[in-house]
């Protein structure tokens, strides 16, 4: 009898140890506390659920112990997201093909409008490239990306030569091409990207013994991480090319044409800023001009992209005397209308299928450009 | 507010319980009545007037028929009356909700079924009338067995109400009752149900012979994990409350032949359907076709319990086939075969039965029959779903363990022989499993 009291003592303390902990920590306020209007329509009870979950005295120890209990009894797919020790690569659903042909048009009218020349890259992402790291029962789970670029490809008219980013970066896909936490390609991932768009913007690639490389971050967590959370990854590390030949200063202008002051080439301040991947083109401002006063070459460069490959541009830069990226997520229509193709020797394209398969930003930003 | 979630097991539970255990023994129900008014008031704000309304016309119209305790022809009109707006409740709400895609109010099935029992139970003498209107809306409120019942035919629930007894040394076996209906939901239901969603978002090409068969295995471990889930919360509930809750599940999925399978799944909608339906209509006194037909009538509408679709009803109708062969066919010869043989064979159609019961049309559901069988030109399994088994594997494998009564067996095993152990063991093991399922919940 006195077991059984002990025991049933025990079992109901366990309900009120969360309140304790609340009461101890004098944390109630976290909760949400409701009133009238959200008890009569009945929101109440979500919402004071809600705020339970996310004060929840030791939410990460036990959401930690159940991402790892569920990681040690097989699960590896967690929120259409792939999670090992090695990285989280996360699988898009198939593409929206209304989006795609909306995003295609867009590009194809503009090709077609300007007298520069136009190229157009599209990067996989590293769900197509890593599939070594996919288990092998899942690769039938994956959307076929390297069928969508061809896709794309094919559908453009000659007016829009193609780089192909694929096999470039397939080829070296045992190396550091996509960061683990993130969705977007490193700097050794956007080197291969320069090197084979080298061949068709008519520009000579650097060897990599032309760079040193520097890490002046180990462990930075990107934009994924936050879809598996409580999962142990390794961070990453942010690299930086620095090219060595000639002494060369990479200038950034943030929005060109306004008063912004130039800085150099990769502004480690961005580092500390909520997004440390900044560090490649500086400020978030939608327009920025990559400028080598002292080089020999007198070409110019009109990139719009959407912010998967920044570390390409620095890169570009060394073959150009201005290189004017363009991120169609950011950039305003004030700053899109003042953008003249013709003025350029060449304009690029360069999108991640995560992106131009799913979002109309192409289409809604480049038709507020002056030559729609 | 669900039973399985952090504001009720961690803030509304312990609060209910200290404010009922404040109260006198007398006046306990009434702590009960408002703990539960608060419950439904905040799971569904309109559900509580609804029912408190619908309550106290069965109440007043419960003390009206005891007035004509002499003229049967009064009484019977007015205990059809209430019979009537019970059912049109029930079943109005139900299709307007359906049609509408709104959420059916929480617990109208197991009110409106239990005024419909109130009214025939008082008609014909075999409950009281009741007087006390508190009581009586308490019966209907009741906080633990609202979202899934189960069932209870209101003279249990009177008994019980009038003098709820808890004591200390009882409530250990609730609260692992309870803790295990919210490890069966979060633990072994969600997996499943997310197996099963992704299966069922297949398109007819990704199918192979294999994800069809998985499709109603997870489609069956989910709905029974969910559903005795609920019960068994329910259930230990009401052992902290001193409330004694009849169970809904008995291992159904090792039963021996159709007719145990329905016996043993959803027990109180089964009992409730006999005792109001089956009974009066006169069971199996009548010949084959009487009692076939009785047969029909309640088995269909137990399968219409879980909701108006002609998926539903050809559902129960597949069961009334099946337990019509049983009685009349092939019933002896099962008599004498093993009873491993018998539960491959029941196990099987139950599967078959749940391609029936989840599919979104009758085409679909053909289509998942005819693959299931290999006539449908499937390949025998494909990577993607020989991949969602691996990854759910060990679930899959605990859920079959766990929905036999092996596990219980164990544990009854191991009291006897060890009681002191056992219990203090057991006390550990369940205290884990609730912060293993509370893990599971803010995690999902």
């Amino acid at each position: 009898m006195r077991i059984q009291k002990i025991v049933s003592c025990f079992l109901l303390l366990l309900f009120f140890v969360p309140a304790a902990a609340f009461g101890l920590t004098g944390s109630w306020d976290a909760l949400f506390w409701p009133k009238g209007e959200d008890l009569l329509d009945g929101s109440a009870a979500g919402q004071i659920e809600e705020s339970l979950v996310a004060a929840f005295p030791g939410r990460d120890w036990l959401c930690g112990g159940t991402a790892a209990l569920q990681t040690a009894l097989g699960q590896n797919q967690y929120n259409n997201c792939f999670y090992s020790e090695n990285g989280i690569i996360r699988n898009l659903p198939d593409a929206d093909e209304q989006i795609t042909a909306q995003n295609l048009q867009a590009l194809q009218q503009y090709a077609a409008s300007t007298r520069s020349p136009c190229y157009f890259l599209l990067c996989p992402t590293a769900a197509a490239i890593e599939q070594n790291q996919i288990p092998s029962l899942a690769l039938e789970l994956l959307f076929n990306q390297k069928q969508y670029i061809q896709r794309c490809y094919s559908s453009l008219s000659s007016l829009v030569y193609t780089i192909d980013g694929y096999n470039s970066l397939f080829s070296h896909q045992s190396e550091y091409l996509f960061y683990r936490t993130d969705s977007r390609l490193t700097a050794l991932g956007c080197y291969h990207l320069y090197v084979s768009a080298g061949a068709k913007l008519g520009y000579s690639a650097r060897s990599m013994d032309y760079f040193s490389i520097s890490h002046p971050v180990h462990d930075f967590v990107g934009n994924v991480a936050s879809l598996v959370p409580y999962v142990s990854v390794q961070p990453d590390l942010i690299s930086l090319f620095h090219y060595q030949k000639h002494n060369w200063t990479i200038w950034l202008q943030p929005d060109p044409g306004t008063n912004e002051e130039k800085i150099r080439l990769y502004d480690l301040s961005q580092l500390e800023s909520d997004d440390p991947l900044r560090v490649y083109l500086g400020p978030d401002c939608g327009v920025t001009d990559l400028l080598i006063p002292d080089t020999p070459y007198d070409g110019t460069l009109l990139v719009f992209t959407d912010g998967s490959c920044d570390a390409l541009f620095p890169l570009m830069a060394l073959h150009y005397q201005q290189v004017r990226v363009v991120d169609l997520n950011t950039a305003t229509p004030a700053q899109l209308s003042q953008i003249d193709p013709d003025c350029f020797d060449q304009v690029l394209f360069a999108f991640s299928v995560e992106h131009f398969g799913y979002d109309s930003f192409v289409s809604d930003a480049l038709g507020a450009g002056p030559l729609s | 507010m669900r039973l399985a979630s952090l504001s009720f097991l961690y803030g509304f539970l312990p609060a209910a319980w200290i404010l009922y255990s404040l109260f006198p023994k007398r006046v306990r129900w009434a702590a009960l009545l408002v703990c539960s008014a608060a419950f439904c008031f905040l799971a569904d704000p309109s559900a509580l007037l609804l029912f408190a309304v619908s309550a106290t016309v069965d109440y007043g119209l419960g003390l009206w028929m005891e007035r004509f305790e002499e003229q049967n022809q009064k009484r019977r009109t007015i205990m059809i009356l209430m019979v009537s707006k019970n059912l049109l409740l029930f079943f109005g709400i139900s299709i307007y909700c359906q049609l509408k895609g709104l959420q059916t109010p929480l617990g109208l099935s197991v009110c409106t079924l239990l005024g419909t029992g109130y009214a025939v139970d008082i008609y014909n003498g075999e409950a009281l009338y009741e007087h006390h209107w508190g009581k009586f809306l308490l019966s209907h409120l009741l906080f633990m067995k609202l979202p899934a019942g189960p069932l209870v035919r209101y003279r249990t629930m009177r008994e019980q109400l009038s003098a709820p007894k808890i004591h200390l040394d009882a409530l250990g076996e609730p609260i692992c009752l309870l803790i295990q209906g919210v490890a069966k939901q979060v633990i072994l239901g969600t997996p499943m149900q997310q197996l099963y969603r992704t299966l069922s978002s297949f398109s007819r090409a990704d199918h192979s012979v294999f994800s069809l068969w998985l499709m109603p295995l997870c489609a069956a471990m989910s709905l029974y994990f969910t559903l005795s889930g609920y019960c068994d919360m329910a259930r230990g509930l009401g052992g902290m409350f001193g409330i004694s809750l009849p169970r809904n599940f008995y291992y159904p999925y090792q039963s021996r032949s159709i007719t145990d399978f329905v016996g043993r799944f959803q027990i109180s909608v089964t009992n409730y359907l006999k005792t109001y339906l089956y009974h009066p209509l006169g069971e199996d006194s009548g010949g084959f076709v009487s009692s076939a037909l009785n047969i029909s009538v309640v088995t269909l509408l137990w399968g219409l319990w879980f909701g108006f679709r002609i998926n539903y009803l050809v559902w129960g109708g597949y069961f009334v086939l099946l337990i019509l062969l049983e009685r009349s066919v092939w019933g002896k010869i099962m008599t004498k075969l093993p009873v491993f043989f018998l539960r491959v064979y029941t196990f099987a159609l139950v599967l078959f039965s749940f391609v029936i019961f989840n599919g979104r049309s009758m085409a679909q559901s053909l289509f998942f029959f005819r693959g299931m069988l290999g006539l449908g030109n499937l390949p025998l399994a494909t990577a993607s779903s020989l991949y969602l088994a691996s990854q759910y594997a060990f679930f899959l494998v605990l859920s079959v363990l766990f929905s036999t009564s092996l596990p219980h067996s164990l544990k009854g095993a191991l009291k006897k022989r060890f009681p002191t152990a056992a219990s203090l063991t057991g006390a550990v093991c369940y205290g884990a499993l609730l912060v293993l399922s509370t893990g599971f919940i803010l995690y999902s």
